[in-house]
């Protein structure tokens, strides 16, 4: 049932304010459209701009066809060629996009000396559609006019500013509630809670949905993510709504069981996790038995949830999670041990990790114990358990050889000490990739593969990557969706023409 | 000024140096309290031992070039003492391949300016600091390669 009077209209609706929500009102603007941009939040932090804003390109431009058959390997049939096409042409266009806003890419090396974030430019190295590629990492420049110390942040500023030169109506602390559809089926706009008020906001010429993923929608994580518990990096208003909401518009879904997970600390005082960066090697990771379970230093950053979700069927437990961080006096002093210019915490709660980590010590976030058998109690594992791994890794690093997981030699350091550090680290999400399904134009599309007229989407939500997940892919999609709809939506006739 | 040089041959690929390089010189001194600022910056305490005596300097340090995998400048900026001592340093770092197997690493610390403490008292010591850096570099390296 479409409402008779509408609160405000537009050309566009854009639902969400993140990098795809900005790009997306950005070019349905520069494309002749009006736009109103709703979002959830009071102060836009979506998890684009609390990440590290990474996009992935192949070095020689010409080898776009052996990129685009190489992600489409990695998405393991869960999209079409036709999706990932789109994403490689509109990718290799970004740069110019972002000369046009005022910004530029640069090469990205990654990050200075971490031994636990693992970010391989190339994560399947392996498939055969990987042979002879290269490809690169590159991030928004930082310089005067882009001075933002995190990637993601800098990309969602340069478009900030660029709105606000621009008529495109923003609206915060506005939470869009349902979309509405007309008899013949078209989407005409959306019903929002403007200052607690039901609200009519049309759109004359389409929705475009970038409202992000289900982070903190613990029915959506209990029905498809695995491990259990799951956290988050980013933005506690990441709800699920827009799913909802686009399946009462009889949306198919897809990619509801994907995700880019790591490792975080999780304390009750903030919603979010804080991912972890260690940057001396003189840790391990230990389950709940206190033994060691991979090589610490090469677990891609994106793909922690593989080796956690491992079940164990005969005890009905997930043994690594939570898992426990095991650190000597050398991490604890060679810098904070969580990533500085990252993540919901460090960008709107504006938290800053002490340098030398003894803040979180006082805190109780990190425990110090003059013993091993100590610091096993106080983190509740088994003392013989920890005091045997413990010995056990030292031993392989005298030797020079970690014979139990392969850990390079450069990443072999003994633990060291008294005093022993410890703390409980947690799966924590950069993103779900789920959400509703879309064509290579940015269209919502419905079960039958129909799409749902006047509805696009981009981004997080529902994004297209379905499988595992090639490191700066996402950040990459928000910007390249986001033009696709807001290009699309502006195309459109108006409603009723 | 040059302070220090150390030229070397490691058995191993010039790509698999490249990979260790930024690794090794970052343990290469006894950082603490690092602040990551940038992909390229950071800024750490540096507890410099010259001679018997160790000094806590404030160190900035910024990779000026990078090259891959052929070389790496990098900008070290370090002060100590209430600011009486202080240096600046410039260190390159430069992967020549010999062969597919073999790899020539040249390695130079330059002094583009420093105070009168250091020059005069010293420098001696800030020369024998940087020589044994560059050999536990080389020992490093071949140990990890």
């Amino acid at each position: 049932m479409v409402p008779e009077k509408p609160y405000a209209e537009a050309d566009v609706v854009v639902v969400g304010y993140g990098c795809a929500g900005g790009a997306a009102a950005v070019t349905a603007h520069d494309n002749g459209a009006s736009v109103i941009l709703l979002e959830k939040s009071a102060e836009p932090t979506p998890n684009s701009r609390c990440s590290a804003g990474n996009q992935i390109y192949p070095k020689d431009p010409k080898d776009k066809e052996k990129f685009a058959a190489y992600l489409h390997a990695v998405c393991f049939d869960t999209v079409e060629r036709e999706v990932v096409d789109a994403f490689v042409d509109g990718l290799l266009q970004n740069p110019d996009w972002y000369k046009q806003l005022g910004g530029e890419l640069e090469a990205f090396f990654f990050p200075p000396a971490s031994c636990s974030l693992y970010i391989p430019d190339k994560t399947y190295s392996g498939l055969p559609e990987a042979q002879g590629l290269q490809l690169e990492l590159r991030c928004l420049k930082q310089t005067d006019t882009c001075p933002e110390h995190a990637g993601g942040d800098r990309v969602w500023h340069l478009i900030d500013r660029k709105i606000k030169k621009t008529d495109i109506k923003v609206m915060t602390a506005t939470p869009a509630k349902e979309l509405v559809k007309n008899e013949k089926g078209e989407i005409t706009g959306v019903i929002a809670s403007v200052k607690g008020k039901d609200a009519y906001i049309k759109a004359n010429k389409a929705v475009i949905m970038t409202c992000g993923g289900f982070e903190f929608d613990e029915d959506l994580k209990r029905d498809n993510l695995t491990p259990r518990p799951i956290f988050s990096f980013g933005n506690p208003d990441n709800t699920g709504d827009g799913i909802r909401m686009v399946q009462k518009v009889g949306a198919a879904l897809w990619h509801m069981s994907k995700q880019a997970t790591y490792l975080a600390v999780k304390v009750p005082e903030f919603e979010s996790g804080f991912v972890i960066n260690l940057l001396a090697p003189g840790f391990i990771y230990v389950d709940k038995h206190a033994k060691r379970w991979a090589d610490e230093t090469h677990i891609e950053c994106h793909e922690f949830w593989v080796p956690l979700s491992q079940f164990d069927i005969e005890h009905f437990e997930y043994p690594r999670v939570p898992t426990y961080l095991i650190f000597d006096e050398e991490v604890k002093r060679i810098g904070p041990i969580s990533y500085a210019t990252m993540g919901y915490n460090v960008i709107a709660k504006k938290y800053i990790w002490s340098l030398d980590n003894s803040a979180e010590i006082k805190k109780g976030w990190i425990v110090q114990a003059k013993s091993i058998a100590e610091l096993a109690k106080r983190l509740g594992l088994d003392e013989k358990s920890l005091e045997d791994t413990i010995n056990r890794y030292n031993k392989l690093c005298k030797a020079n050889k970690d014979e139990d997981f392969g850990r390079p030699r450069e990443m072999l350091k003994a633990i060291e000490g008294p005093p022993y550090y410890g703390m409980k680290l947690w799966p924590v999400l950069f993103n779900t990739q789920g959400g509703p399904r879309r064509d290579k134009e940015a269209r919502v599309l419905d079960p039958d593969g129909k799409p749902i007229p006047r509805l696009y989407a981009a981004g997080e939500f529902g994004s297209i990557w379905g499988f595992l997940y090639q490191t700066s892919t996402n950040f990459s999609e928000t910007i390249v969706f986001g033009r696709i709809a807001g290009k699309n939506a502006a195309k459109l006739s108006p409603l009723g023409s | 000024m040059l302070i220090g040089e150390r030229k070397f041959i490691i058995d191993a690929p010039r790509q698999r140096i490249w990979d260790l390089l930024l690794r090794a010189t970052m343990r290469l001194l006894p950082f603490e309290r690092c602040n990551i600022r940038s992909q390229t910056e950071f800024n750490a305490i540096l507890k410099m031992k010259v001679g018997p005596v160790t000094l806590p300097m404030q160190v900035e340090m910024e990779i000026v070039d990078i090259v891959p995998p052929e070389s790496m400048d990098t900008m070290l900026k370090a002060k100590g003492m209430g600011g009486i001592a202080w240096i600046n340093q410039k260190s390159t770092f430069k992967l020549k391949a010999i062969g597919e197997d073999k790899t020539e690493v040249e390695a130079k610390i330059f002094a583009e300016g420093m105070s009168p403490l250091l020059k005069w008292f010293f420098l001696p010591m800030v020369k024998s600091f940087a020589a044994d850096s560059y050999k536990l570099l080389e020992e490093r390296l071949k140990q990890w390669a």
